[in-house]
């Protein structure tokens, strides 16, 4: 299950694109800002609007196999104005006609004028004179299905060829994203950007339970998705040898980096926004119970790093920035947003979501700062206990606490005396995620972009070695 | 929708389809503490056309609903195809679809158009039901929403499938959290995340009473800060409606979605425990359990005239008397199995999405045993209602629950609460130790929301009914 988000519709284009054989030209920031600009023409409130211009190809792999390959445009713009009392309403549209956005500030009116006065109102901020700064960008987010279905094809072949009758399934994901934001208040900015999301499931059918493994790879160039490591580290994580069992209990864990990836999804960035704080479940609202952290790690909001999915701005406008999370066992502020910014006397951290997407604002590209050591390394410090080279369905048991459950998947393995002794069998956790990051004892150098599949969130993670991590259960393979 | 079928109709082209819709349009109004925090519409439109050809599947969508764009649209699907056949060496498997009215219209009945109603009203509903939450200082956060869907569609498919349906689906809840001792305590009416939905009007809404059982939602919050921790242990656990039905999603709902259990779904939302020759012959539980799809249940928020291939919605069998006999199928799915008929379970999430297996109302039925008569056979155990969370892993076997409410039961009386319960099991044996579920009284067909699958990620609406059930020797433990 998942929340709603962004709308997945297309809207008629009436920005005039040019044509090339009867496809128009991808839309730019620029043909962003003119719809807004048509938006702010008939807008007689306080508002700021978002435009979105995609297009995504997805190619999925299921049974080694090009499964459910499929071409998305879409524009939308969504609306949210302040009546007076703060009064705010919010809607979106993908009918981007002068009729189309005429109803889209009635309705987002008609919802504000019953909306109930704002305590602490929020304004609009003005357009600074700071540009925003570039991004990198590659045109190959524009090409068509050609070349990454040879690409997928030939990751297929290299697993297939390694563990023949391996199945083998994955997706890859290529976007081309325009966000422009504009407000009543002068501001007018936006940004283009690509985004390229690949994974690959190694299954080992051959075996009594079916052995798996898997890869992962984010980045803002479809170009340079390394395909070949893919497949090579879905079959390095993929079990050779039957799995045996390990008995529920608390081990030493080594955390892959899509591990550590789920361990700090959802609830821990949730955790860190204002809202969490706001109702009182944040860890951050107790800062005494909070256990300490050791200072290897450093944890920071890097939005602007081209090692993963950079974006210069947030939904409202307001410029990303660099800003420290987590450092010497010290947890900073929580995330804001314009509205609550202004609730709590703060300034916006640009962490705004757009206001059709619940949750408040949280951080979406946490960094972790990586170790020294390798892999043997890693190894070595963990000595005995359980690699993890994924978790699956991370759930919320306790939020304050911060204590989720969830299960390992596709390569789980007994490490004894520093070395893989053998698979075992998937297990289930119930584990606080705050006293794994107590009780890390080692970062590995390497460090990874891991992404959703549309670049929402784009975490840079690296290998973690932690103390007693709680398995309530085994399963059968 | 002629011309995308026809365009898409080349050389080669087995079987093509177009989906139109216009609108496509939700308003989401959520009050907490007092402030709107979203009073948000979207509205979307356009159209998505996929081509089989004799080894692969395209899809392409777009809004541009032109004569042009829509031709444009109808090529891309068709070489989308054409690159998927690259990788496949033998023909997609699929059903021919003749039986049952393929063309005509539907709507939903609706007694008052939801997006009619005045914003007023709708809102000061949720305003009254969100303060009446707040009973105390504990209760620290008040939340009550509601929410209102409209997928207006026409199809149409090569082989003569030609429909135009409007479904209007409603819902909405509330919740207090409580925060004190340490502790934070959810409750929520009339159950967890967004309440409950189904496929009708504003009336849906308003026949929640959202209002009357807010006091004893934030009490019970409350309360709930104080309570003992749950016991750990194996025990009888009587299950609420709500929480069996999710139980019945997680582990029959998507365990019995066929393309899962062929593999289709394995790089993402994962496979199944069951294969293909388990169909007639797997223990899936005990006696007690049968579990049936139906698309044609009057109101439900996975009902619907006929699904994204043009295949009518129908009522089947998937578990009879605790033994699998059926899977949720698309006309592909159902080919690769060899059955002669989909059983029209293939829908998409708007336009821009290609159809996937998704369940129906998937539900539990009811058996013959009154609530108190069910209790009576407890000497020693808990009751739980009310997801909190869920986690079951990509096989559906290995689940664990967390329930909102914890009562114990002694001697078939309900005793004091307790906190944070929890609930594991292996899906087989767990349904194997259903000793019995209550009468059609305390059956009650929920509706989901937000089921997601797919990828791109798809949340489709769906329907999982269940009476209270009482199960055997369950492993129960507290989160503190």
């Amino acid at each position: 299950m998942r929340a709603p988000g962004r709308p997945t519709g297309s809207g008629a284009p009436t920005t005039g694109p040019g044509r090339r054989g009867g496809e128009p030209d991808p839309p730019s920031v620029r043909d962003g800002l003119q719809c807004l600009e048509r938006l702010l023409a008939i807008l007689p409130l306080p508002g700021d609007a978002r435009y979105y211009g995609e297009r995504w190809l997805t190619l999925r792999a299921a049974n080694s196999q090009l499964y459910q390959p499929q071409l998305e445009r879409y524009e939308a713009v969504s609306l949210r104005l302040v009546e007076e009392g703060g009064r705010v309403g919010s809607s979106t549209t993908t009918d981007l006609s002068e009729p189309g956005l005429t109803a889209l500030v009635q309705e987002a009116r008609t919802l504000a004028r019953w909306a109930p006065r704002s305590r602490v109102p929020f304004s609009f901020p003005k357009d600074p004179s700071s540009p925003l700064p570039p991004l990198p960008f590659s045109p190959a987010v524009l090409t068509d299905g050609t070349r990454p279905t040879e690409a997928l094809r030939r990751a297929i072949h290299t697993v297939s060829n390694v563990l023949p009758g391996a199945r083998v399934s994955g997706a890859f994901h290529q976007g081309y994203q325009v966000l422009a934001v504009a407000n009543s208040s002068g501001l007018r900015r936006g940004y283009r950007r690509g985004v390229a999301q690949a994974s690959l499931l190694c299954e080992d059918l051959s075996r009594d339970p079916p052995a798996s493994g898997w890869a992962e790879r984010a980045g803002w160039d479809p170009g340079a998705v390394d395909w070949d490591g893919l497949g090579q580290e879905a079959l390095a994580s993929t079990p050779r040898a039957a799995a045996g069992s390990v008995p529920p209990g608390s081990y030493r864990v080594l955390l892959a980096p899509s591990a550590v990836r789920e361990l700090l999804g959802s609830l821990f960035l949730s955790s860190l926004g204002a809202h969490a704080v706001e109702e009182g479940w944040s860890f951050l609202c107790e800062p005494a119970r909070i256990p300490e952290i050791p200072s290897l790690l450093e944890m920071k909001e890097d939005p602007l790093s081209p090692a993963g999915l950079p974006e210069p701005m947030d939904a409202e406008g307001t410029a990303r920035r660099r800003r420290v999370l987590l450092r010497d066992g010290v947890f900073s502020g929580p995330c804001h947003d314009l509205a609550s910014a202004a609730r709590t006397s703060a300034r916006s951290t640009g962490n705004a979501l757009p206001p059709e997407m619940p949750g408040g604002p949280i951080p979406t590209h946490l960094s972790l700062r990586p170790g020294k050591a390798d892999r043997q390394g890693l190894l070595t410090t963990l000595g005995r206990g359980v690699l993890v080279t994924r978790f699956w369905y991370v759930r919320t048991v306790h939020p304050g606490r911060t204590e989720i459950t969830g299960m390992t998947r596709d390569g789980t393995y007994w490490v004894e005396n520093g070395s893989i002794a053998y698979p075992v069998r998937n297990l289930r956790f119930t584990q606080s995620v705050l006293a794994t990051l107590a009780q890390v004892e080692a970062v590995g150098k390497e460090s990874r972009a891991v992404a959703d599949e549309r670049g929402l969130t784009c975490l840079r993670v690296s290998p973690l070695v932690s103390g007693d991590f709680h398995f309530t259960s085994g399963t059968s393979y | 929708m002629a011309l995308a079928v026809d365009t898409a109709r080349r050389p080669g082209v087995r079987f093509a389809d177009a989906r139109l819709l216009w609108p496509r349009a939700s308003e989401r109004l959520v009050v907490r503490n007092g402030q709107a925090e979203t009073l948000s519409r979207q509205e979307d439109r356009g159209i998505g056309i996929r081509v089989l050809r004799r080894n692969g599947w395209g899809f392409a969508a777009t809004s541009q609903v032109t004569r042009d764009a829509i031709r444009s649209c109808a090529h891309k699907a068709e070489r989308l195809a054409r690159l998927a056949e690259r990788t496949r060496p033998s023909p997609v498997p699929w059903v021919e679809e003749a039986r049952g009215p393929r063309n005509g219209r539907y709507a939903t009945p609706v007694r008052e158009d939801p997006f009619a109603v005045p914003v007023q009203r709708k809102l000061d509903l949720l305003r009254e039901a969100e303060r009446a939450l707040h009973v105390s200082s504990r209760v620290k956060s008040g939340r009550a929403s509601a929410s209102a869907f409209l997928d207006r569609k026409w199809y149409a498919s090569s082989d003569g499938a030609s429909y135009e349906s409007t479904l209007v689906h409603v819902g909405g809840g509330i919740e207090a959290t409580a925060v004190g001792e340490g502790e934070v305590q959810r409750r929520s009416y009339p159950t967890s995340f967004g309440g409950d939905f189904a496929q009708g009007g504003f009336e849906i809404l308003a026949g929640l009473d959202l209002v009357s059982h807010a006091a004893e939602c934030g009490r019970l919050a409350q309360r709930l800060l104080t309570a003992p921790s749950c016991p750990k242990g194996r025990m009888d656990a009587v299950l609420s409606s709500d929480q069996l039905a999710l139980q019945v999603h997680e582990s029959v709902g998507h365990a019995t979605e066929l393309d899962r259990v062929l593999g289709y779904e394995a790089g993402y939302a994962g496979t199944s425990f069951l294969s293909p020759p388990d169909r007639g012959s797997f223990r899936y539980g005990s006696d007690a359990m049968t579990v049936e799809a139906d698309a044609t249940v009057p109101g439900g928020l996975g009902s619907f005239p006929w699904d994204d291939e043009g295949v009518p919605g129908q009522r089947y069998p998937l578990v009879r008397e605790g033994r699998l006999v059926g899977f949720l199928t698309s006309r592909s799915s159902a080919g690769e199995l060899g059955l002669s008929r989909s059983g029209g379970t293939a829908r998409a999430e708007g336009w821009a999405r290609t159809p996937l297996v998704r369940m129906t109302n998937v539900s539990l039925r009811p058996g013959s045993r009154s609530v108190p008569d069910l209790l009576s056979e407890v000497r020693q155990g808990i009751y739980l209602e009310t997801n909190r969370s869920w986690s079951i892993d990509d096989r559906r076997l290995n689940f664990q629950f967390g329930t909102e409410v914890g009562r114990l039961i002694r001697h078939g009386e309900m005793q004091g609460y307790v906190r944070n319960p929890l609930y594991s099991g292996i899906t087989p044996e767990f349904w194997g130790s259903l000793e019995a579920t209550a009468d059609a009284s305390s059956w009650h067909l929920w509706g989901i929301p937000n089921c997601g699958k797919g990828q791109p990620g798809q949340v489709a609406r769906v329907g999982n009914g269940a009476p209270w059930g009482l199960f055997r020797k369950v492993q129960v433990g507290g989160g503190g």
